[in-house]
């Protein structure tokens, strides 16, 4: 029998006590293990996972004030530090299960509950590694984002033995979810469902629901997940979702108060909290919302300006005008001056004067607002552009409204919020029908431009599509639908005529653009592959 | 002079004691595995002296394992953590924190499960079951028990088998009836077996739930807990 070691693997041990870490240390060592690095929390552990691989990590669930085991875990699989073969062992306290917190994609390999045995520990390590050496192919297709290639790895383990088969019926489907194909993973989900009553099936089958808005049965099924599975958090953010789809804040704001008394320390929760509370026009439950998300996502990637803006914006409601204005002013820094921030800053502290009746500060800001927009590094996110045009609407400013809602509409001309948003902009300056046909005008003007460029393109005309995309991608360069049917263009142009490196170029730097998106996924995908084989002959 | 404190929830001081004891006694058995690996092989009495330390400290700590268990589960704490398990590892982890205690009394464990068989359950539930039955065949196994595990009529069913004389008949009677009829006074069986039983029905899959039954089958008991 072969003398079973860890010397070639890689260990982060995690607990905020000293003994423990010192015990584990120990016990790995007795294993051969060899290269062991220690972190006493969650910082900590970040800090050094940003630098350095790891095979295995042990974390203690429980590691004291900060982020616990499960957080540590989110986000660092949310910032990519985590390759998909890492094993993640949660020491527990308790030897019963608690409650499934974090978003299912991202569980840990693996509980063990203290104190620990070194046999178990020992039994539960060759475990795991017997997996990750059976599912070493799938992870690196995974690595590299193949999702379709993952897929295809996974029915053939599947058809090769019965081990695993619902782990990895469940990552076939969470892959079927990261290609946006709804429908694939409401099939799969019932295929599943079929056989057996799985918590997580019914969980994608809701949010596959969700994702067509099918508010209706995402509610149903999202309710009956709850009632028999109470520990699934993320079931009442999927209920959340769909009451708001149904028009039902109130009820959406219910269910995740419920969410939050079970499980609070989730920032993108009490945001959701704080945006719905808002939306319903409960400033207070909304203030202490956003209070909760700061603190939670002090130290955490998850950290985002807006709260504070939204802060701000509750704490004016609530008649506490001098910290709303502490608050703004406090962003810029608490951001290390990031471009974002300081407009952010800016934007809030405009709509702070703004509602003190102070004009002239207002304005003052907003100017600023305006100027930090313009200068903004790689063009503004829509959304501040949106809060910049809606400030410059409330000073009758509508000329430069306009222009920024033109920008942002050029580049999102079919994303319904952000369509939603412009409307309510329009309507709130008593602008409701100019609003309307500006937008249908300038949306009208981006369809033609893509539907005559995909018509040539496919009527053989590939160089006049090639021409037209061109300048399209001059104008608008961050629209989707123009950048996925301008590399379209250009890779039907290079299976005409061969490959081109300046074509690839402008092929790939397309294709980035429809990646940082999330747009498109499908189509992204086979083009990606294309152009990677094109790539690959030019080499060759 | 009478406790009137209103709201005085005595139930969760008793939760929370057991779950201090419950460390304690993890300690304590750690301990003494630790005694018993430094100790000189070969010394009947002082073995005989740590079977039945092991024994009784085990006994404690599955018992308290369960009142944990059962009053998490009937103050609505606690809902099954069903999981996709690897029933051969499952056992085989079963039989690791079991053997040592068993060969000291000369008893030999076995395993005898499917490598390939995979199956929903909660993981940490099920294995509390399994120790405190195998547990228990400290006193009542001559020689031999045996794990094993297979599929009958679309169910998991996991048996712990001895070779000793088996369950008297009022066991056999009460075993797998209702929680009212079970009686706990009598013995810490009584628990285990409730214990068992509530694990089992708390396993449900399309309509079906769990059960346990107890029988006496080829000279000796043998333990069953079925999983839709």
């Amino acid at each position: 029998m072969a003398i079973w070691s860890l010397k070639d693997e890689k260990f982060l041990v995690i607990d905020d006590f000293s003994e423990m870490r010192a015990m584990m240390r120990t016990m790995l060592m007795s294993y051969g293990a060899q290269d062991i690095h220690l972190a006493r929390n969650g910082e900590d552990a970040l800090k050094i996972l940003e630098n350095n691989q790891f095979s295995i990590i042990l974390c203690d669930y429980n590691l004291g004030d900060g982020k616990d085991g499960q957080q540590v875990l989110e986000e660092a699989r949310y910032r990519g530090l985590l390759s998909a073969s890492l094993i993640y062992i949660m020491v527990t306290a308790e030897n019963t299960a608690h409650m499934v917190m974090g978003a299912l994609e991202n569980q840990p390999s693996s509980y063990l509950s203290k104190p620990i045995n070194r046999t178990v520990l020992q039994a539960r390590l060759d475990s795991l590694l017997k997996k990750r050496a059976r599912l070493h192919n799938l992870n690196q297709l995974i690595n590299k984002k193949q999702y379709q290639q993952a897929i295809a790895a996974c029915d053939k383990e599947m058809a090769e033995s019965p081990r695993y088969r619902f782990e990895l019926l469940k990552l076939r489907t969470e892959l079927l979810m990261e290609l946006d194909d709804y429908p694939a993973v409401a099939d799969q989900a019932q295929q599943v469902l079929d056989e057996r009553d799985i918590p997580w099936a019914f969980y994608y089958k809701g949010k596959a629901s969700l994702m067509l808005q099918d508010y209706e049965k995402a509610k149903e099924i999202f309710t009956q997940l709850i009632e028999t599975q109470g520990n699934y958090i993320v079931a009442y953010d999927g209920l959340a979702e769909a009451e708001k789809g149904l028009g039902n804040n109130d009820a959406a704001q219910a269910v995740l108060l419920q969410a939050l008394e079970r499980s609070p320390k989730s920032v993108l929760r009490q945001r959701n909290l704080a945006e719905t509370s808002e939306r319903i026009g409960d400033y207070q439950t909304s203030e202490k919302a956003r209070r909760q998300a700061i603190k939670v996502g002090r130290k955490s990637v998850l950290k985002a300006p807006g709260d504070y803006a939204g802060l701000a914006k509750a704490l004016v409601k609530n008649d506490k005008s001098s910290e709303a204005l502490q608050i703004a002013s406090s962003v810029q820094k608490e951001f290390n001056d990031s471009a974002e921030a300081e407009l952010v800053g800016a934007i809030t502290t405009s709509q702070v004067y703004q509602s003190m009746g102070k004009e002239a500060e207002s304005e003052a800001a907003l100017k600023k607002s305006t100027e930090l927009l313009e200068q903004f590094p790689g063009g503004a996110p829509r959304n501040l552009s949106l809060d910049v045009a809606e400030a410059c609407m409330e000073h009758g400013q509508v000329d430069e409204a306009k222009e920024l809602i033109r920008q942002v509409v050029t580049e999102q001309h079919n994303d319904q919020s952000v369509l939603a948003r412009v409307g309510e902009i329009f309507k709130e300056a008593g602008l409701e029908e100019q609003g309307r046909s500006f937008i249908e005008t300038t949306r009208e003007g981006i369809i033609k431009i893509n539907n005559r460029g995909v018509k040539m393109a496919s009527e053989g005309d590939v160089a006049g599509s090639i021409v037209l995309f061109d300048e399209a991608l001059l104008n608008m360069p961050k629209n989707t639908d123009i950048n996925i049917n301008a590399a379209f263009a250009f890779l039907k142009s290079m299976q005409q005529n061969g490959v081109e490196q300046g074509l690839l170029e402008k092929t790939k730097r397309c294709l980035a653009v429809v990646r940082q998106a999330g747009d498109h996924k499908a189509k992204y995908q086979k083009m990606m592959e294309l152009s990677q084989g094109m790539e690959a002959s030019l080499t060759t | 002079m009478k406790n009137t404190t209103p709201n005085f929830d005595f139930s969760a001081v008793i939760a929370n004691s057991i779950h201090d004891m419950k460390n304690s006694v993890a300690m304590l058995l750690s301990g003494l595995d630790e005694l018993i690996v430094q100790s000189p092989q070969g010394d009947p009495p002082v073995n005989q002296g740590f079977m039945e330390l092991q024994y009784q400290g085990k006994r404690v700590n599955a018992q308290l394992v369960q009142l944990l268990a059962l009053y998490r589960i009937r103050n609505d704490l606690y809902s099954p953590n069903i999981t996709e398990i690897d029933v051969a590892e499952c056992l085989e982890e079963c039989s690791l924190q079991n053997k040592g205690l068993l060969a000291l009394k000369g008893i030999s464990l076995e395993v005898s499960c499917d490598t390939d068989l995979f199956w929903f359950f909660d993981r940490s539930m099920i294995l509390s079951v399994i120790n405190s039955q195998v547990n228990n065949a400290f006193k009542y196994t001559r020689s031999r028990v045996v794990i094993s595990a297979n599929i009958q009529d679309g169910h998991l069913c996991i048996d712990i088998h001895d070779d000793g004389s088996g369950y008297p008949e009022e066991m056999l009677q009460n075993a797998g009836a209702d929680q009212r009829t079970i009686d706990m006074s009598t013995s810490s069986t009584g628990l285990g077996l409730y214990f068992a039983t509530l694990v089992a029905q708390m396993h449900t899959n399309k309509g079906k739930s769990g059960n346990i039954s107890l029988s006496n089958k080829d000279a000796g008991g043998r333990f069953r807990i079925c999983l839709p």
